[in-house]
């Protein structure tokens, strides 16, 4: 059953199926073959109840703000006030990258849209001021990756719905590890500035008057990220509604800033459903993949192998950790969290690990697959943004990023209460 | 042939539109229940509050996805693995994808199948939502099943056209049609739609 399962998949995702149809066909087949009972007549029940969950409405609206804030047309002041702040650090510019990016992360959520959109305000300073090219990219790249683990993230509302984990959990575990993380990167560019400080670049003039002009322009997103994670933690809103209050108050940023207009709100409408009916397929598909899988008993047979390999909690979490770092050098990153849920989880999660503390540590590595080629989507946003020179600045100015963190998984494997400790405070 | 495929393309492109107009209704609906609720009720001591958003929401949201499947299918937007099949020539590639859609239209007839069934059986018994909305069921499902109607027809037109184009030989119009979108599509793409202009920093 299981050597079926897994022919079956490797042969259409090296046919390049579209990621849905291999989880809806995939449980159609094991259906057919392994089933006691017509299980693929509870696909409407199964369609209709995923379709229609409220928890995730909030994945288009979070979406939708990230379309919204982006096309505001902030993200240069932001950047500039950021700058202010951060470059007097040894490696200047970069510092404001990660910042900017951690920001932006910290309200949209996308990790493609947020190395977008930081690496064409940051990349003309690679020549002015003469910074260390793959270095300065990687910074964009890897900052670019935040937006995942930094809440609100869509990472997490699909693992929690994939799990049955509390999202409001998870959005509190990722708190400590994503701003851990974005210091790591920070420690990283200094360093490497320290080491070579040709790598720095020319330092950015900049006075007290000048970093306290530039605070006003970080409220507004500062402003949304308490709407949209503070309304949740004070009780006041669940995610999909903390999720509305943040596409109003968006809205409302982005009229203020006279950026609306039927071009940008079509683009905003194109690009949110676009994205939105492309995940929510796989998701349909991915439940009623869960549903076969569970019904003919195989989640249970994949956990019993891997256990019965003998390697103990620490040693099949390392096998693991490598596994996923290989698959992601090769599969786009949704699309392997949801394709990879139903099989992994009941494993790690058997072996006593924290349904909460893997979301986190899942979603790092997730971040890891963002920028390893072949196929990493960041380094090839911001190689496409550059549109000179070869990917493999791009790819090389990454890897240390990569290196922090995998540390941090290490950290968080020695310490897990990094990101438990947070929510065990918080909603005890 | 290629008159119903450009009439599909705006359709589906017209319905996404609508789709994201639903989600964006439902973010008001959403938002103003909050407000009554904890901001303008507890100021004037009463109860200016409705419920029953979260369940509008949840309707709103079945159906706006539904209603742009179709879009991801016309726009390529299909999430593919392609470590292989960037490596693959021409001809390959093509099988690849009449696979790759043939694959997609089992998946969607089934679904199509199913949610029809689901549908018809609200219909008959005049089912309604466990809810003190008590809303007939029958009518958020039939639009949303609508939804995944149009994407079994979009799906069904393009794997015709795609197997006429590898008939004819004609591999690019194949590729055009139901070609991975490499990345470099997909970049172009989202930078397109931001509202980037390539200047330096100002305030130096």
């Amino acid at each position: 059953m299981m050597v079926t399962a897994l022919v079956l998949l490797a042969v259409m995702l090296a046919l390049s199926v579209p990621v849905a149809a291999v989880m809806g066909v995939l449980g159609l087949a094991l259906n057919q073959f392994f089933a006691l009972m017509p299980l693929h007549r509870a696909m409407g029940d199964v369609a209709w109840n995923a379709s229609s969950e409220y928890i995730l409405i909030s994945i288009p609206l979070f979406v939708m703000l990230g379309e919204i804030l982006l096309r505001a047309g902030i993200a240069a002041r932001v950047y500039a006030a950021i700058a202010q702040w951060l470059s007097w650090l040894p490696g200047g510019l970069m510092h404001a990258n990660i910042g900017t990016c951690t920001l932006f992360a910290a309200t949209s959520g996308s990790s493609v849209a947020t190395a977008a959109t930081i690496g064409t305000v940051a990349m003309p300073e690679i020549r002015r001021r003469g910074y260390h090219e793959p270095l300065f990219l990687g910074t964009i790249a890897a900052g670019g990756t935040l937006g995942i683990l930094i809440p609100p993230s869509i990472n997490f509302i699909l693992y929690g719905l994939l799990t049955n984990t509390s999202v409001p959990r998870l959005y509190l575990a990722g708190f400590v590890p994503g701003f851990m993380l974005a210091g790591l990167f920070m420690v990283i560019v200094a360093l490497a500035c320290i080491l070579d400080p040709a790598k720095g670049g020319q330092r950015v003039q900049t006075s007290w008057r000048e970093r306290l002009t530039g605070l006003p322009t970080l409220v507004p997103p500062l402003l949304i990220f308490l709407v949209v994670v503070g309304s949740i933690y004070a009780g006041v809103a669940t995610p999909t509604e903390a999720a509305s209050l943040g596409v109003v108050a968006a809205l409302l940023l982005a009229a203020w800033e006279r950026a609306l207009s039927w071009p940008m709100l079509r683009a905003v409408a194109e690009g949110t459903m676009r994205t939105t009916a492309m995940i929510m397929l796989i998701i349909l598909a991915a439940q009623f993949l869960n549903f076969v899988l569970g019904a003919i008993g195989l989640t249970d047979g994949i956990a019993e192998a891997i256990t019965g390999l003998g390697l103990g909690a620490v040693g099949t979490m390392l096998l693991i950790v490598v596994f996923y770092l290989i698959l992601g050098c090769f599969m786009e990153t949704i699309s392997m969290m949801i394709l990879t849920t139903p099989f992994i989880a009941p494993v790690v999660f058997g072996l006593g690990w924290d349904p909460v503390w893997w979301g986190i540590v899942l979603t790092i590595l997730i971040e890891a697959a963002l920028i390893t080629p072949p196929v990493g989507l960041n380094l090839y946003v911001v190689q496409g943004l550059r549109a000179r020179g070869a990917i493999g600045d791009v790819i090389r100015g990454a890897l240390p990023f990569v290196g922090a963190m995998l540390v941090l998984i290490a950290m968080l494997m020695l310490l897990p209460d990094i990101a438990l400790w947070l929510p065990r405070m918080v909603m005890g | 042939m290629e008159r119903l495929w450009a009439r599909v393309a705006v359709v589906s492109r017209v319905a996404a539109w609508a789709g994201a107009a639903m989600l964006l209704f439902a973010a008001l609906v959403v938002t103003a229940e909050i407000l009554l609720r904890k901001v303008v009720s507890p100021i004037f001591g009463a109860s200016y509050s409705f419920t029953g958003s979260d369940e509008i929401a949840g309707y709103l949201f079945a159906v706006a996805t539904s209603w742009s499947m179709a879009h991801v299918l016309v726009t390529r937007g299909h999430v593919r693995i392609d470590a292989l099949y960037g490596l693959f020539g021409p001809r390959l590639r093509a099988m690849c994808d009449v696979a790759a859609l043939l694959a997609l239209g089992l998946f969607v007839a089934v679904l199509l199948e199913r949610t029809g069934a689901l549908w018809l059986v609200a219909w008959e018994d005049g089912a309604r939502s466990n809810t003190t909305l008590r809303v007939p069921l029958a009518w958020p499902q039939g639009a949303w099943v609508a939804g995944i109607a149009l994407f079994a027809f979009a799906l069904a037109l393009a794997l015709v056209r795609t197997v006429g184009a590898v008939l004819r030989n004609d591999l690019a119009l194949a590729a055009e049609l139901a070609g991975a979108s490499s990345q470099d599509d997909e970049i172009r793409q989202e930078l397109e739609s931001l509202p980037i202009a390539h200047r330096p920093m100002e305030g130096r």
